[in-house]
């Protein structure tokens, strides 16, 4: 059984060798912090193979979805062309959808210790989280003091564990809120611009924090 | 000092220092302007340090209010609570405590952590009726000491279906001219109707229009001004004036306050962008723009009376809400009566739920696409508030979905489950209101007055509005007694419903020609409506939720989709019952953005059709459509179609000059853009297709509001929109 188990995962971690630039080569080797992809909303693209990196090796991952944006889809075309069953994926893989900042705070702040206490994913992923700070209906100094302290836990909770944050570029409707992003990138341990090529089959992703580098990401594997 | 009492309908109320001003009006239209003393309560709950030091804060402000230990009930778990009660003495100081205890406790990370507010953002109206037990329009009587209310006493009741509504003395508003936001037009002039006179303040210098105006409110005093576009163009415009002149305009009743004024907003909502706009309200007389009333809009004044009353949300405000808002009133007051604590903002994020299971979970109604075609005696039956009456039947509501206390009462397909021990806000605030509506339909069918007919046609249909949204608010993320999991255990509940429904029919020898979420189609050879009567009997039995039976179409046409011939649209059909109603869904007729000449068109056409007693009779009608068609069509090359006639209204999905792409849409905006209109996403724009294959964007279409006898409009292009109006009505194109 343990033999299985063990073949199967050498099988997937050697199918992941085709994706082995980024952003998995970005992660793959930290032992845990905060990474932050931000820029052009095709950066979602990132997320089934970082997730499928994880599910392969049998591992749960979490999403937390700030914007109603989790996809099944590319996910399960992922698994089907790694060769791994997409319903062990699809089993693995837990998701929280948050529709206000307040419900972001409590998920982050509140449930997500407990939460990743009964499953130990070793990757969280943060889709959009700055979304629902942007609701104009929430008072500013209410949001930003809301945020500063989701970000200074996510700061707490990321050593030991890799947590990814998608952000896209705030939207021209975040207003004066668009500087929200500056508390992300003040707590991440690395940060990747990513834009979208003007062929807009591929992705550059280029380092801020610590260092400056470009990478090209193909969005055809995404 | 005199005491005496008085009785009449409670027409607005808002805060003045140290408690509420009242208007009453009475019987005999008389207004009286009162107060009562109140002072509105918050309770804080939590930690016990954190709650002292939160108090210690309070004791610090020179503000008067007191604090006194209490207990409440929490709403998901249903436990009672040692919490803090907070009375502040001046409502007018209400609004700044809480905002200060929030700042406070933002500060340092405790608030919903550590430190948790109740009923905190509830606002002084509402706070007040939830306290009182009354209600706007209610008919109450008070003992009075000058002007003081000493006691309050409600002789009305917001379930009463035989109410009556104050004598009102009503102004209108409008800008002269056909109804085109005159905020995208040239200049007109004002138009007044009032006491059954029309008075239109011609241009001049907005002196003159601005002291006419206002000697005219000071003469007749009107309780209610009903604007067409009031709240963005016309009060905005005649206060900016006013206040360039230094002349105040006595639109409030309230001497020495400003009119309120709210911002316009631009929100997503059930995919689309929606535009609030900006708001002027009054004090002690209503304003109410039935441009900006969702509920107005739909259910007249009688639904907004409606609404107001159940919610208890003053009518200038519900007339500018949400009917989601009206019913979360509706909930909160519920919990206030029951000791439950309103939970300020919602915060409880979803459960986390793997992947399959959200592929399993967030699903909505079924539906069954028909075959396009012409079909004879087919029957509809339709759910009765089906979504509401599924979550009062299974006791579906935030707390009592994933209860810890049943785990083996499951919903079907999904596996969440649903307490069996403790009876929901939700269902516990839906049954009066569903059999409230039951009672309106029944005094509908009953009413031999046309007037009482429509009025009650109003009321039951605002309360329609509220049902339907109760559904939708389950997954909304500002509703404060909502929650995702609720939301998705309704859907699953209502797929399985309709599942059985089809079994049952199709047992019974019917075949199903179209299903949607709630509603079926059927058809057996020969099925009389006895047949449907009872089978619409069956299956309410066996599905615990009742369904009506609509009546049999003596015809019923069912369009192809434009894209694939073989294939028909969901909800998009036109039928005649053998009582002789046309139904129509879906259709250029209904549709918000069809030009009205095309409607009209079509409009004729249906009539024509509704003489067909069948389906061969329907055929033999087409050529006199075709003739219909010719007639409109040569209205259109004689080139003389008033251009309102052609306007296609269009809904903003963002600002003007975020489009990248030439839509006619985009090209409209920025020409109105050009001509100095602010518009927002959400806001609707009309225009007139001028060439819609010019090689110059600014060419192929222009704005309603400013188009002139330079332009023509583009004949071919609304040729094919009368053509698509034509065989919408036919399954075989014949042209």
């Amino acid at each position: 059984m343990k033999a299985d188990f063990l073949k199967k995962r050498a099988t997937a971690a050697e199918a992941f060798t085709r994706f082995d630039g980024p952003p998995l080569s970005l992660v793959s080797d930290a032992a845990g912090g905060l990474f932050l992809f931000y820029g052009d909303p095709a950066l979602f693209a990132l997320s089934p193979v970082l997730a499928g990196w994880r599910l392969s090796l049998g591992e749960p991952v979490f999403f937390l979805d700030g914007n109603h944006c989790f996809d099944p889809y590319p996910l399960v075309n992922l698994a089907k062309t790694i060769g791994q069953n997409p319903k062990t994926f699809l089993d693995s893989l837990f998701v929280s959808r948050a529709f206000t900042c307040h419900q972001m705070g409590s998920l982050v702040l509140n449930q997500l210790r407990e939460a990743m206490g009964s499953h130990h994913p070793r990757l969280v992923i943060l889709a959009s989280p700055l979304e629902t700070f942007y609701d104009e209906s929430v008072p500013l100094i209410e949001a930003r003091n809301l945020l500063h302290h989701l970000t200074a836990a996510l700061g707490r909770l990321a050593p030991g564990h890799i947590f990814v944050v998608l952000s896209p570029f705030p939207k021209k409707s975040a207003g004066r809120r668009a500087f929200f992003l500056s508390y992300l990138k003040e707590k991440a341990n690395r940060i990747f611009r990513v834009n979208r090529k003007e062929n807009a089959s591929s992705l550059s992703i280029t380092e801020e924090k610590p260092a400056e580098q470009q990478w090209i990401f193909p969005l055809e594997t995404g | 000092m005199t005491r005496k009492t008085l009785s009449g309908w409670i027409f607005d109320v808002y805060a003045v220092a140290g408690g509420m001003r009242l208007w009453l009006i009475d019987r005999s239209g008389k207004k009286h302007r009162l107060f009562e003393r109140f002072s509105p309560v918050f309770y804080l709950g939590g930690a016990p340090a954190a709650l002292k030091q939160a108090c210690a804060f309070l004791s610090r402000l020179s503000l008067p209010l007191h604090m006194k230990p209490s207990e409440g009930i929490e709403f998901y778990s249903g436990k009672t609570l040692p919490v803090m009660q907070i009375t502040v003495e001046n409502p007018l100081h209400f609004k700044k405590v809480v905002r200060w205890v929030i700042a406070q406790e933002n500060q340092k990370g405790r608030l919903g952590k550590t430190l948790v507010l109740y009923n905190a953002d509830l606002s002084l109206p509402q706070q007040y009726f939830y306290t009182k037990e009354s209600f706007p329009l209610a008919f109450c009587m008070v003992l009075l000491e000058d002007s003081r209310i000493l006691a309050l006493s409600v002789e009305d009741s917001p379930w009463a279906t035989d109410y009556a509504i104050p004598p009102l003395s009503i102004m209108q508003l409008r800008m002269e001219g056909e109804a085109i936001d005159p905020a995208q037009t040239t200049a007109r002039a004002l138009e007044i109707e009032v006491e059954g006179r029309r008075h239109v303040l011609e241009g001049g210098h907005e002196s003159v229009v601005v002291a006419r105006f206002d000697r005219m409110l000071v003469r007749h005093d009107p309780d209610l001004i009903l604007s067409e576009w009031g709240d963005p163009y016309i009060l905005p415009k005649l206060l900016a004036a006013a206040a360039r002149l230094n002349r105040p305009l006595s639109l409030n009743r309230e001497p020495g306050k400003k009119v309120l004024s709210k911002k316009e907003r631009s929100y997503f909502s059930y995919g689309r962008m929606v535009h609030r706009s900006q708001s002027r309200t009054l004090l002690g007389r209503w304003h109410v723009d039935v441009r900006n009333s969702f509920l107005v809009g739909l259910t007249e004044l009688e639904g907004l009376f409606e609404f107001a009353r159940l919610s208890k949300i003053p009518v200038q405000q519900m007339a500018r809400t949400s009917t989601g808002t009206g019913i979360t009133s509706m909930q909160m007051d519920l919990a206030f009566q029951d000791g439950i604590l309103i939970p300020w903002r919602k915060r409880m994020p979803e459960a986390f739920k793997s992947a399959s299971q959200l592929l399993l979970t967030d699903k909505g109604g079924l539906t069954y696409a028909p075959r396009p075609g012409l079909y004879e005696s087919v029957g509809e039956l339709d759910f009765a508030s089906m979504y509401p009456a599924i979550m009062a039947k299974y006791n579906i509501s935030p707390e009592t979905i994933n209860c810890r206390c049943c785990p083996e009462n499951k919903v079907p397909e999904i596996g969440h489950h649903l307490c069996q021990k403790r009876r929901g806000l939700v269902p516990r605030f839906l049954e009066p209101l569903l059999e409230k509506r039951a009672r309106y339909k029944t005094l509908k069918k009953a009413a031999a007055d046309p007037a009482l007919r429509r009025s009650y046609d109003e009321r039951q249909s605002a309360l329609k509005w509220g049902l339907v949204t109760t559904f939708g608010y389950q997954g909304y993320k500002n509703a404060r007694f909502g929650k995702i999991e609720a939301h998705e255990a309704i859907t699953a509940y209502a797929r399985e419903i309709l599942l059985q429904a089809k079994e049952i029919a199709e047992a019974e020898g019917f075949e199903m020609v179209h299903a949607i979420v709630d509603s079926l189609w059927l058809k057996r050879q020969d099925a009389s409506e006895t047949d449907y009567q009872s089978l619409s009997e069956r299956i309410s039995k066996a599905c615990g939720i009742p369904i009506v039976f609509e009546g049999i179409y003596a015809w019923l046409l069912f369009p192809p989709s434009r894209r694939h011939l073989n294939l028909g649209v969901p909800n998009r059909y036109l039928g005649l019952f053998e009582s002789g109603k046309i139904k129509v869904r879906g259709l250029e007729v209904r549709r918000s953005d069809s030009p009205p000449f095309i409607k009209a068109a079509q409009r004729e056409m249906i009539d024509l059709l509704s003489t067909a007693k069948c389906a061969s009779e329907y055929q033999k009608l087409i050529p006199k459509l075709k003739l219909c068609f010719e007639r409109y069509r040569e209205k259109l090359h004689s080139g003389h179609v008033p251009f309102f006639e052609l306007a296609i209204s269009k809904t903003l999905s963002k600002a003007p000059k975020d489009y990248q792409k030439a839509s006619l849409s985009a090209i409209v905006a920025k020409e109105l853009s050009g001509r100095g209109v602010d518009l927002v996403p959400g806001e609707r724009i009309a225009y007139v297709i001028v060439d819609e294959k010019s090689k110059v964007p600014a060419e192929r279409a222009r704005a309603l509001g400013f188009i002139d006898g330079t332009w023509s409009y583009d004949v071919q292009k609304y040729e094919q929109l009368l053509k698509q109006a034509l065989e919408a009505l036919y399954i075989d194109c014949m042209f």
